[in-house]
């Protein structure tokens, strides 16, 4: 953990301290998710349909997915991190950690925003589920080709 | 044109990482409530149209849940890590944008 953050553990009372909070911001947030965004989630799926064409539907869910992913706490995590890449041995992983960190976030963001609309999408054609994930991994295995290959030039 | 970086290797974890990240505390809830929410209104509105048409078995395919939403949220946010990292190889290079120190 001090590794981790770079900082070591000062004393005894901050480590107690931090732990109560963590806990007790953990249960408030669950329950507030429980008692409020949830079925505010819920409500927005069901009434939106009724009242408004798909694509603004989607154009909402997007949004919802791009902003979910700013809100995630787990994102944060990875800026410290950014920090104990070597950049000698890997320049690309050192360059979007550190120098391109908001548009790695916004990548991600635009891609929780295009799950949510094609798993809405999915929702309202009754599309199915296999056809989408197989298409989903054979784009990634191709990407990844490319990206582990040695150059060839064409 | 070159096609293949061998260099972008360590990038592929950091992808499949971020793909595990976007499922956190906050988006999950949030996806699946909108999930939910749109089969429930998918469900009455089919309800309503097969009291109409009496027809009872119209709901082909879908079933009870409003699941798998989930799933997408983790692959395509990999997908785009990847291709934003195949982009930010063919707009910058090493050499050129962030020279590497070899002696560090």
């Amino acid at each position: 953990m001090g590794i981790y953050f770079n900082v070591g553990v000062k004393n005894p009372g901050i480590l107690a301290g931090g732990l109560l909070s963590a806990m007790v911001g953990l249960v408030l947030f669950v329950d507030g998710l429980r008692v409020a965004i949830m079925p505010l989630g819920s409500l927005l799926g069901q009434q939106l349909p009724e009242h408004f064409k798909v694509r603004y539907i989607l154009i909402v869910a997007c949004a919802i997915g791009i902003l979910c992913t700013y809100a995630e706490p787990a994102i944060a995590s990875l800026r410290p991190l950014a920090g104990l890449v070597k950049r000698c041995q890997t320049p690309y992983l050192y360059f979007v950690l550190n120098d391109m960190s908001e548009v790695l976030v916004l990548s991600i963001g635009l891609g929780v925003g295009v799950a949510a609309m094609v798993g809405v999408l999915r929702f309202l054609r009754g599309w199915s589920l296999k056809p989408l994930i197989a298409m989903r991994y054979i784009f990634m295995l191709g990407t990844i080709i490319v990206m582990q290959m040695h150059p060839i030039a064409m | 044109m070159k096609w293949g970086n061998e260099e972008l290797a360590p990038l592929i974890g950091l992808a499949w990482d971020c793909g595990a990240v976007t499922t956190g505390p906050v988006t999950v809830p949030i996806l699946l409530a909108l999930g939910v929410g749109v089969i429930k209104g998918q469900k009455a509105r089919h309800a309503a149209q097969n009291q109409i048409q009496h027809a009872a078995e119209h709901n082909r395919g879908q079933t009870l849940e409003g699941f798998g939403i989930i799933t997408l949220a983790s692959m395509f946010p990999i997908l785009a890590v990847l291709l934003l990292s195949i982009v930010i190889s063919l707009l910058y290079s090493p050499e050129v944008n962030f020279p590497v120190l070899l002696h560090m």
